[in-house]
């Protein structure tokens, strides 16, 4: 592996294992437009939005939009039902009534696991710079990145680090 | 003119007559009408009641003719021959599949529990879509908090019964499709644990202890103890969540992939002493196998497979799985372990069991009966299903007509649950204490606290006199045993204190163990009528050795 596809390697993770670190926590204060929040729905907001949102939905992820007394209006962002199959969606602006939803809990960075995946590709990359499978930025083990070098079986091979994703309500 | 006149009167008369005709509508009283059965909140609030009742009758309870009876033979729990249930079949070694095709003669018992559970999903998923309708309320805010909290726990212990029992199901929920596709049981079994995290945010919101909600009436859980409080709910539900999340397992990969961190804390926060169910067929509260299991040995006999590991010798249990499958010499169990009937000789035990007699109730802390030879029966065919002794823990139960308390959750499962997870996640110490709850008290036998034990592969205590005793099976075949580790004395401990009192109380942690015998099938498909509805007419057997569904070789290499 050379050193530049190594570091593109771990950007790319690092990017990654940021993005996994958000938690969305129950609010204390009303969330404010803007806020990403995840709305934790009632069998009567399931019943009633069954048809736009589709069947046994638990959870409407999205951009708080608007917010009164009587309902909110979310652009989605993702689904999940009861058994956690989640769905992407595109900024699909729904309208919940305040019966339609338990609870709206809303994602923040999640200090804890931010630290901790920090710390985790902090340690693999001294590793990799110690074991010389990455160069620490200097002259290059193999001078020519435009080439990596080919195995003896005809395909140039990446290794991957998997970071697991944890979304936890 | 005339007969013109008259074509052209007929022809208007039956114009006008079919221009007044209509469709003849006539109400029938017969075709399920929802909104007429939950038309009150009384409606409502008495189908959810019966949620409970449904889930006990479509498992432990109601028709023995269920899966409950195949899973207690596939796990060596129990054996029979008979073909009755479809018990003789799947007790078989080598296994067999389980059959799935039109008029198989175990088709019963494979749809038993599917059709019960599913029933009960829906009309609980109708009850609590009704109230989840605008402007319906069963009387005040805590009374429909209090409904909905004990509706959406009988969903999860529906949903979550059938991931443990099943291939695949539906996952019927309110809001759900009107016909949802069927999914594995993970899928399901993620639904389950969701709908109980549900019901534990209603049972906890303080609303739900205002007027006309907590305790849950009596009758709803049926409880010996009458209402159930708040407090008692909210242990209950966890207490299954604990349950449901530790035996999805279908093999030692996915029952290490638990969270198990998670059962510990729910099993710390569940139940604090045994839960019984106030049985009585007259008001349809059952534990259906009772009734079978003492009328000889030609229904119920223990087959020395796992009971054998009580054998504080080692000798006779190693003697005996050496010997050819067909040709088994029962033997007597010398065992320190105070629950199987003291002494050296057939004669003694069936002094000590105070019970040998078919009938008989044995001592109090005696699960196990060595029976006089005279009641052992048409079963005494030297098979490796016969031993000299039956479980006779509930006889009195029996006795009583099957009217009094059974337990239906014990305290010993989430000790063993707990004992589990701190195995897996290294803490001993816990482990060794939760353990010792039953071990010693209730088995007599040498505290694991204290021992020692800081690994898998220390021995429990007891010296050459040690229970477990684990068989060990060579690449050639031969069985030797040696001392079980605190893992085994884990497994011995809740095989002991479950026995023929939970859902596939041994079938379903064997399972997750690896402990079945190899091909046993690690759960039923669809039953047939449902899959060629859903999917057509396709292969689905499950089970056998080497096929698609059969349990690996296991733990201790049973055949």
């Amino acid at each position: 592996m050379t050193g530049s596809v190594a570091r593109r390697a771990i950007a790319m993770v690092a990017v990654l294992g940021v993005t996994g670190c958000y938690t969305y926590v129950p609010t204390t204060t009303a969330p404010v437009a803007g806020a990403d929040v995840s709305v934790a729905l009632t069998d009567r907001g399931r019943v009633a939005l069954g048809e736009r949102v589709g069947p046994e939905m638990d959870q409407l992820r999205g951009r708080l939009m608007s917010s009164n007394d009587s309902s909110v209006v979310v652009s989605m962002s993702e689904s999940v039902t009861l058994r956690g199959v989640s769905t992407k969606w595109t900024d699909e602006v729904l309208t919940l009534n305040r019966d339609y939803f338990g609870s709206i809990r809303t994602r923040i960075l999640s200090r804890g696991r931010t630290g901790a995946v920090a710390g985790g590709l902090g340690a693999a990359a001294v590793i990799l710079v110690v074991n010389g499978v990455v160069n620490s930025g200097g002259s290059k083990v193999n001078q020519d990145d435009s080439k990596p070098p080919v195995p003896p079986g005809g395909t140039s091979k990446i290794g991957t680090l998997n970071i697991p994703f944890r979304s936890d309500f | 003119m005339r007969l013109q006149l008259r074509t052209f009167l007929l022809t208007a008369g039956a114009v006008a007559l079919a221009a007044c005709s209509q469709d003849l509508a006539v109400l029938n009283p017969n075709s399920a009408d929802i909104g007429r059965a939950l038309a009150k909140p009384a409606d409502i609030e008495n189908l959810l009641a019966g949620g409970f009742n449904g889930v006990v009758s479509s498992t432990t309870g109601g028709s023995n003719e269920n899966a409950n009876n195949s899973f207690q033979v596939m796990a060596l729990e129990n054996y029979s021959g008979l073909a009755n249930f479809n018990m003789g079949p799947r007790a078989g070694l080598p296994r067999t599949p389980v059959l799935n095709f039109a008029n198989n003669p175990g088709s019963a018992s494979v749809s038993n529990d599917f059709n019960g559970l599913s029933r009960l999903t829906r009309s609980v998923t109708l009850a609590l879509e009704k109230l989840s309708t605008a402007g319906t309320t069963l009387g005040t805010p805590a009374q429909d908090l209090r409904a909905q909290a004990y509706g959406k726990f009988v969903l999860g212990v529906a949903l979550g019964d059938l991931s443990l029992s099943y291939d695949s199901a539906s996952v019927v929920v309110p809001g759900g499709e009107a016909v949802p596709p069927l999914v594995p049981y993970d899928s399901i079994n993620r639904a389950a644990i969701r709908m109980l995290d549900l019901a534990l945010a209603d049972a906890n919101n303080p609303v739900a202890t205002g007027t006309g909600g907590f305790p849950l009436p009596a009758t709803w859980l049926n409880l010996s103890t009458g209402n159930v409080t708040q407090a008692q709910f909210v242990q209950i539900i966890r207490s299954y969540r604990a349950r449901l999340r530790a035996l999805v397992a279908r093999n030692p990969a996915e029952r290490a992939a638990v969270s198990w961190a998670s059962v510990i804390a729910d099993a710390q926060a569940g139940i604090t002493s045994d839960i019984s169910i106030a049985m009585n067929a007259t008001t349809g509260w059952t534990q259906t196998w009772v009734v079978q299991h003492y009328v000889g040995t030609n229904w119920h006999v223990m087959t020395p497979f796992i009971i054998g590991m009580a054998d504080s010798t080692g000798a006779a249990y190693e003697s005996w799985l050496n010997q050819p499958l067909l040709n088994r010499t029962p033997f007597i169990i010398r065992t320190r372990d105070v629950r199987f009937p003291a002494g050296d000789t057939r004669a003694a035990q069936n002094v000590s069991s105070n019970g040998a007699a078919t009938g008989s109730v044995p001592l109090p802390g005696i699960y196990y009966r060595n029976r006089l030879i005279a009641d052992d029966g048409a079963a005494a065919d030297g098979t490796w299903g016969f031993s000299f002794y039956d479980h006779a823990r509930f006889q009195a139960f029996q006795n009583a007509s099957r009217i009094g308390n059974f337990p239906h959750m014990t305290v010993a499962e989430m000790n063993g649950l707990i004992a589990e997870g701190a195995i897996r996640t290294g803490d001993f110490a816990l482990a060794a204490t939760a353990i010792d709850r039953s071990r010693v008290s209730r088995g007599g036998l040498p505290a694991l606290t204290g021992a020692g034990i800081t690994n898998l592969t220390t021995p429990v205590p007891g010296g050459n006199a040690c229970v477990p005793r684990v068989p060990v099976r060579s690449s050639a075949g031969v069985f030797t045993t040696v001392c079980g580790n605190i893992l085994e004395a884990m497994k011995w401990e809740k095989r002991m204190e479950m026995s023929y009192v939970s859902y596939g109380a041994w079938f379903f942690d064997s399972r997750g163990w690896g402990d079945l015998p190899e091909g046993t099938p690690i759960h039923f498909p669809v039953p047939w009528q449902e899959q060629n509805q859903r999917v057509g007419n396709k292969p689905s057997n499950v089970g056998g050795v080497g096929q698609p569904g059969g349990a690996a070789r296991g733990t201790y290499g049973f055949p």
